[in-house]
């Protein structure tokens, strides 16, 4: 009955909807700062106003994409993103089959073991010693490693959960089919987890993206992603706003156009994990 | 009982690349941090560690700089779970009543997470700048100059300055969470109440709050190890400063760190991840204990 009621304008209605409105422009105000004052030369942007400029001066952009690492930094970003993205979900899924179908002690053993992981927060400082006689510090190599470690135990979390929820009997016909273990589980099992991995995907390709602690202890500046490399060009331009906001929006556009395609996938994967967990 | 001609088709092999990977890069580690903790290591002995005993915990709790970053992480983290839940179990409680473009707002409110925090601070920079910046020229404008502040270098305002940007980053995934735990409650059940005669009041404390318990624990508890963990806003936004009045543990770990006092950051950290593991362990074994079954 509820949704057959016509929408009408209360007055408690109406003070929500305001409400709603500050609070997206709290939302919105910022990024409509850095666009306005990315169009300005550095005095006007200086100012910080948040009026469009009479003459705006795209060349601000221009100027960016020369002296800012925007091509490195996207490069960086992508492929420390991608390869962890991969080596996540295939040994994080593997694992989660194991975990999820053997029902013995050392299946709960394990399982706490790597969900511990997510909470107890990893020790940065021996990592950096043992990085350094592993000779991983500052290589791309090692830094993969950190990541893909970091993000184990939310993928196991997610992946050991879903593969619960897909019928045994399924293995079971394919075992009397005559696959074997690998065919099992990379034909059958893999494609049936695809709504999960999608999820895992996203949120480990966003959890690399946005770290700044690994980057800044294990990594050198020439391996930075994007949104390091913006906050190393704010170092050396913090005197030219209308170039910093450019580099920034440059930035953070691409991330939230692919944003609004992925939210959809985000929102489902938060509420299995978190509210029917 | 599976037939022993079925297990044979889960190879133990199928985690052994989990836990090798966890086990050298995550578990090993802390159990390195443990003995470096108790060693003078920095750059000078980089690969000649002595013990020296209880030396360094010694050395931070007489430090003034490690019990402000104590301090500040908590109230960081205190202020920060707070204003996260309740404002974003309002925001979902009044987005779940049919506002109109909820989906819009939802996806605006959620959208910080994709942005990284150091790039988030560097426009809170600019927003709290104390002669320009938007929020003050707003505060004058509307006749409140008398609140314009030096949000960044004023050491009393400085950690709220930073709190409002970590609430604001965090607010997000918080609200989507507390919205589908509210989508999953049964109207019927708003139904009956309105017919028992029931106010906005009674079914919230007797219906939302009970059925939405479970949502409450897990943001709490998501809320509470982000903010125990928060690092990237506050190196981006103040870096400690000013004079130590923004210090948190994630700060105070790396500049020792980059002094090259490893031991002694060892030390910190194995500090930080006791104090972190305690906190959120109590948490969810309290929250447990809380949950109702409907």
């Amino acid at each position: 009955m509820q949704l057959l009621k016509r929408w009408r304008l209360t007055p408690t209605r109406a003070i929500l909807e305001i409400l709603m409105i500050v609070v997206a422009l709290c939302y919105l105000i910022p990024i409509w700062m850095v666009f306005s004052n990315s169009l300005k030369d550095s005095t006007g942007a200086g100012l910080m106003g948040l009026t469009l400029p009479s003459k705006p001066v795209w060349d601000n952009y221009a100027v960016v994409f020369r002296e800012s690492n925007i091509l490195r930094g996207l490069y960086n970003g992508l492929l420390l993103g991608l390869i962890t993205v991969i080596t996540n979900v295939v040994v994080a899924s593997m694992c989660s089959f194991y975990l999820a179908r053997i029902k013995r002690k050392i299946s709960t053993f394990f399982y706490n073991y790597f969900i511990a992981g997510l909470i107890v927060p990893g020790s940065i400082i021996p990592i950096y010693l043992e990085m350094r006689i592993l000779h991983l510090n500052n290589t791309y190599i090692g830094l993969v490693m950190l990541f893909v470690t970091a993000t184990l135990p939310f993928g196991i979390f997610l992946f050991t959960g879903f593969i619960k929820t897909i019928p045994r009997e399924i293995d079971e016909a394919a075992i009397i089919d005559g696959s074997n273990p690998y065919q099992l589980y990379f034909r059958i099992v893999f494609p049936l987890l695809k709504p999960v991995t999608i999820t895992v995907s996203i949120f480990v390709f966003i959890a690399v993206w946005n770290n700044v602690a690994y980057y800044l202890y294990f990594s050198k500046s020439t391996q930075y992603p994007l949104p390091l490399s913006i906050y190393s060009f704010f170092g050396k331009y913090s005197q030219s706003w209308n170039l910093v906001f450019a580099d920034i929006l440059v930035g953070i556009v691409p991330c939230l156009i692919l944003f609004m395609f992925a939210q959809k996938y985000m929102v489902s994967g938060i509420t299995a994990g978190a509210v029917k967990g | 009982m599976v037939p022993k001609m079925i297990l044979r088709n889960y190879p133990i092999l199928f985690i052994v690349p989990a836990v090798i990977l966890y086990t050298v890069f995550s578990v090993v580690p802390s159990f390195v941090g443990l003995a470096a903790a108790f060693t003078d290591w920095s750059t000078f002995y980089l690969l000649k560690p002595t013990y020296v005993g209880l030396q360094n915990f010694k050395d931070l709790f007489e430090s003034t700089g490690f019990l402000a970053a104590i301090r500040h992480t908590l109230l960081y983290t205190v202020l920060h779970t707070v204003f996260v839940i309740a404002l974003g179990y309002g925001l979902a409680i009044i987005l779940n009543n049919q506002v109109k473009f909820k989906n819009a707002y939802r996806v605006i409110i959620f959208s910080p997470v994709v942005i990284n925090p150091l790039v988030i601070s560097l426009v809170f920079s600019a927003l709290y700048n104390p002669t320009y910046g938007p929020i003050n020229a707003f505060l004058r404008k509307i006749g409140l100059g008398s609140l314009a502040q030096n949000w960044l270098t004023e050491p009393k305002i400085a950690l709220y300055s930073v709190i409002i940007m970590g609430v604001w980053v965090g607010l997000g995934s918080t609200v989507v969470i507390f919205l589908a735990g509210l989508q999953s409650v049964s109207a019927d059940f708003y139904e009956s109440a309105t017919i028992d005669g029931a106010g906005g009041l009674k079914k919230f404390r007797y219906i939302t709050l009970p059925l939405t318990m479970h949502a409450l624990t897990i943001n709490t508890l998501l809320v509470l190890i982000s903010g125990l963990n928060v690092f990237g806003e506050v190196y981006g936004l103040t870096n400690g400063g000013p004079n130590g009045a923004t210090e948190v543990f994630g700060t105070f770990i790396f500049a020792n760190f980059s002094q090259g006092l490893y031991g002694y950051a060892a030390a910190a950290g194995l500090v930080f991840t006791v104090v972190v593991s305690i906190s959120s362990f109590t948490l969810l074994g309290l929250f447990r204990k809380m949950e109702v079954e409907y």
